[in-house]
């Protein structure tokens, strides 16, 4: 999967979980403050990349995961 | 093997007073009969609706958030289950959130419900389930949900 | 009604049109199901809350309502009946086109916290 593909895909499940429009999803933006994520929502994060991608992304590693490009970045370096 | 449960393989089975050794729920709102199989992230629960049930209702069918109560205390027993086999008290888990719910059919007294819980992400003591509740194969019910996990 | 007068009792009904409703509602400390949720340790049972909207929807349209969908409920914060005697269940409906069901916004609250926020669809006829 190139990094295109990679982030074709993650826009289009996160606009649709989070109802929100793709554009707004710039790779410099943060995802905390676009898709207004709490502690609750932030799982649906988590769990909607693990199906989408088969990647985990563990708490410890979320510090590192704030913008969309880090995301991006985080699941191209754990794809299998 | 645990004390008090059945094992063949990966089948396993708690029911009756067993139960209540993986959930803090007692009657009037017991909605777990037994734990069925655990097989890596996915189990399986069953509960026969018996008249007096605590949720049904006037036209003697189940109250839909009867099935969302019967859920999520399936998650709890999967919860409850994985901490028993390592010698760990069963957690008390809250419902943080119920997300896209549907209710197809309300069951009613005499059916058996068997519910397939699936774990899913784990953030900081939230973790996020789905659920699917059948009766004779037919999908009555299904749902996400999160549980906050109190330790307790 | 599975919880009226068991669960809670309806203390002021605040009518503010015929689809936006807000009850104010006694949880009743004595309630059966504290016996099981938790022993020694009462706490409102998510679902008890989630079946209380319902029941102020359909006191406020004095129709049947069958929960076919819930969107979103949140549960913001743990309810007892000690820790929030008196609730705000506010209700406000928007019918769908063909008239079959409506889209139900509710929330649970006193004057400091939100206990529930709720969204979803509830039909009014159980085959719709």
């Amino acid at each position: 999967m190139t990094r295109e593909e990679i982030i074709e895909q993650v826009k289009e499940v996160l606009a649709e979980e989070f109802e929100v429009e793709q554009d707004v999803m710039t790779d410099d933006a943060t995802i905390k403050d676009t898709l207004e994520l709490d502690s609750l929502s932030l799982v649906d994060l988590v769990a909607v990349v693990e199906h989408t991608f088969k990647v985990k992304i563990p708490a410890a590693d979320l510090p590192n995961v704030k913008t969309f490009a880090q995301l991006y970045d985080y699941i191209e370096s754990h794809l299998h | 093997m645990v004390r008090g449960a059945l094992a063949f393989d990966n089948v396993m089975l708690y029911q009756g007073e067993e139960i209540k050794k993986l959930i803090p729920q007692r009657d009037p709102i017991m909605m777990v009969d037994a734990l069925v199989s655990v097989d890596g992230d996915i189990c399986k629960t069953e509960l026969n609706v018996r008249e007096g049930n605590f949720f049904i209702e006037d036209d003697l069918l189940m109250s839909e958030p009867g099935l969302i109560e019967h859920i999520a205390q399936s998650a709890s027993a999967f919860a409850g289950y994985r901490c028993v086999v390592k010698g760990e008290p069963a957690p008390v888990g809250y419902i943080g959130e119920v997300k896209k719910f549907h209710c197809y059919r309300r069951p009613a007294i005499g059916d058996h419900l068997t519910t397939t819980i699936t774990m899913g992400a784990e953030v900081n003591g939230i973790t996020i389930i789905a659920g699917e509740t059948t009766v004779d194969g037919e999908v009555v019910a299904d749902t996400q949900m999160k549980i906050f996990t109190a330790d307790e | 009604m599975l919880l009226k007068d068991k669960f809670y009792r309806v203390q002021q009904e605040n009518i503010l049109n015929p689809l936006h409703g807000v009850y104010l509602i006694a949880l009743l400390p004595d309630a059966d199901v504290y016996r099981g949720h938790f022993p020694h340790k009462p706490v409102c049972p998510g679902v008890c809350n989630i079946e209380t909207i319902r029941e102020c929807a359909e006191m406020l349209t004095g129709k049947k309502l069958f929960m076919k969908t819930i969107k979103q409920c949140r549960l913001t914060a743990v309810a007892t009946p000690q820790v929030c005697p008196l609730l705000d269940v506010d209700v406000m409906l928007t019918p769908v086109q063909d008239g079959s069901a409506y889209i139900i916004q509710a929330r649970i609250a006193d004057a400091e916290t939100t206990y529930m926020e709720l969204k979803g669809e509830f039909s009014i006829n159980m085959d719709k």
